[in-house]
């Protein structure tokens, strides 16, 4: 094993030479292009860092052992996915989604996961809206990539606060050469806990300044805002203007934003047939669950008028879904 | 051994479940083992035992939790989503609670009986009670349960 890793080594070390200036092109492009999308659409708050893969990280991941005498990687040149990678730091969790509806309209999205719903919902943890995507072909002409490798880029999304845990949790967990004890991982937890009560409380801290703008408002990112997803599910299912609790406009907003409406009409268009059967779906859902808001109405059309279009569009894995 | 259902007291929880196929209550709650739940109240056992199909032992009963699970693409967590407003809609006030999925009423997991009246001075729990199924159902009052 240890003279096919060297000469494994050595074979890649060579592709790795060959192709790292691509590899930094991409990863300059990719700085330009997405750090120019989050100025032009005022997204002031959001800091975007990128990297190309070093060399020896590259050489420890593709050389990895796959515990029984092989390679974890069959060809890491074409199985990596993190060869160019980028961060995008945002002030608080809520403002995760701005930027996340922002990349996928710029890139072909080729995975989503959002690692907190990957995890326990009750356990606080790690969180961090990751994307694996690649330029669409004409930004490739556009931004002078034609003959530059075609690799996918990996971005993660998250709050300042979710990545100073990640960041802090990391060393801990995996950097020393201790194990670490149930004792600290009990107390890691904790602080993220805690560092998501303090995220919480500085939005609520926003509101009270009267910054709601900066809470889960993203129309200046060509999405539609809180208020006004509330105002398209309260017209949609008749109800009173200015009932639809905040809470529920904003899980709402999250859904069409997933589902990749943006305004109004484009939501209204996903609803299909759906579209103006909404107060008598609302009528006959209230029958039986009276606490049936506006947002959960228009959520079950979408569901409806969809099929199963709705969790694929959603990313969500579809074993068990219904 | 039989299974076992934990009888829970409370006023609202049986008409609550009818409506939700859910029991929400007091954060971190147990339920001694049971796999299914019965429900007293009004001085009776009423005549359905649904099986336990799914137990988080306390989230926020807050309007973003309900709205943010209800809205996800997990089907359990869209329940306990359900479930939490439900609850905040009939009042439910604690900060956080305890949600119990169970088999709808309509279900065939969910077994039903004759409701068992309960005749005593007093009542027959305020609380809980833990009681072999088989007992419950060959039961014709409380007082074929014994002292459980």
């Amino acid at each position: 094993m240890g003279t096919a890793r060297e000469q494994r080594r050595e074979e890649l070390a060579a592709w790795y030479d060959e192709h790292v200036d691509g590899l930094r092109r991409v990863e300059a492009a990719l700085r330009d292009h997405l750090g120019g999308a989050i100025t032009a659409a005022g997204l002031d708050d959001a800091r975007l860092e990128t990297r190309t893969k070093a060399r020896e990280s590259f050489l420890a991941k593709a050389t990895k052992s796959d515990g029984r005498g092989g390679f974890k990687y069959a060809d890491p040149t074409s199985q990596l996915t993190d060869f160019v990678g980028a961060r995008v730091l945002v002030p608080l969790s809520a403002d995760v989604a701005p930027v996340a509806r922002l990349v996928q309209r710029l890139y072909l999205v080729e995975e989503m996961s959002d690692q907190r719903a990957d995890q326990l919902l009750d356990v606080p943890g790690y969180q961090s809206l990751h994307f694996l995507l690649r330029f669409r072909p004409e930004d490739r002409e556009v931004l002078g990539l034609a003959d530059a490798p075609d690799v996918p880029v990996e971005v993660q999304v998250r709050s300042i606060l979710q990545h100073a845990w990640a960041a802090l949790q990391h060393d801990v967990m995996y950097k020393g050469e201790r194990v670490p004890t149930d004792r600290v991982r009990r107390r890691l937890i904790a602080l993220a806990g805690l560092l998501e009560l303090a995220d919480h409380e500085f939005m609520s801290v926003r509101v009270e300044h009267g910054d709601s703008a900066g809470m889960l408002d993203d129309a200046h990112a060509g999405g539609f805002d809180v208020a006004g997803v509330g105002a398209w599910a309260e017209e949609y299912v008749g109800d009173e203007a200015g009932s639809e609790p905040a809470a529920w406009a904003a899980a709402l907003r999250g859904v069409l934003g997933e589902l990749g409406a943006t305004d109004p009409g484009e939501a209204t268009s996903l609803l299909g047939a759906w579209a103006d059967r909404g107060s008598e779906l609302a009528l006959t859902v209230r029958a039986t669950r009276p606490w049936a808001t506006a947002s959960y109405v228009a959520d079950l059309a979408l569901r409806e008028a969809l099929g199963e279009d709705y969790l694929t569009r959603r990313g969500a894995r579809q074993d068990g879904a219904s | 051994m039989g299974e076992r259902a934990c009888v829970v007291a409370g006023a609202g929880a049986w008409s609550f479940y009818l409506a939700t196929g859910a029991w929400v209550g007091q954060e971190n709650r147990r339920f001694g083992g049971a796999e299914r739940l019965g429900f007293y109240s009004g001085r009776q056992i009423h005549g359905a035992l649904p099986r336990i199909r799914h137990v988080v032992g306390s989230v926020p009963l807050t309007p973003e939790e309900a709205a943010g699970r209800t809205l996800g693409t997990d089907p359990v967590q869209r329940l306990v989503g359900e479930a939490l407003a439900a609850a905040l809609h009939d009042g439910m006030a604690s900060p956080r609670v305890a949600v119990v999925l169970l088999s709808p009423a309509d279900d065939p997991d969910t077994l039903t009986m004759e409701p068992l009246a309960h005749d005593g001075d007093a009542a027959w729990t305020m609380f809980q009670r833990v009681v072999d199924v088989d007992r419950l159902r060959a039961a014709s009052s409380t007082a074929d349960l014994g002292a459980g």
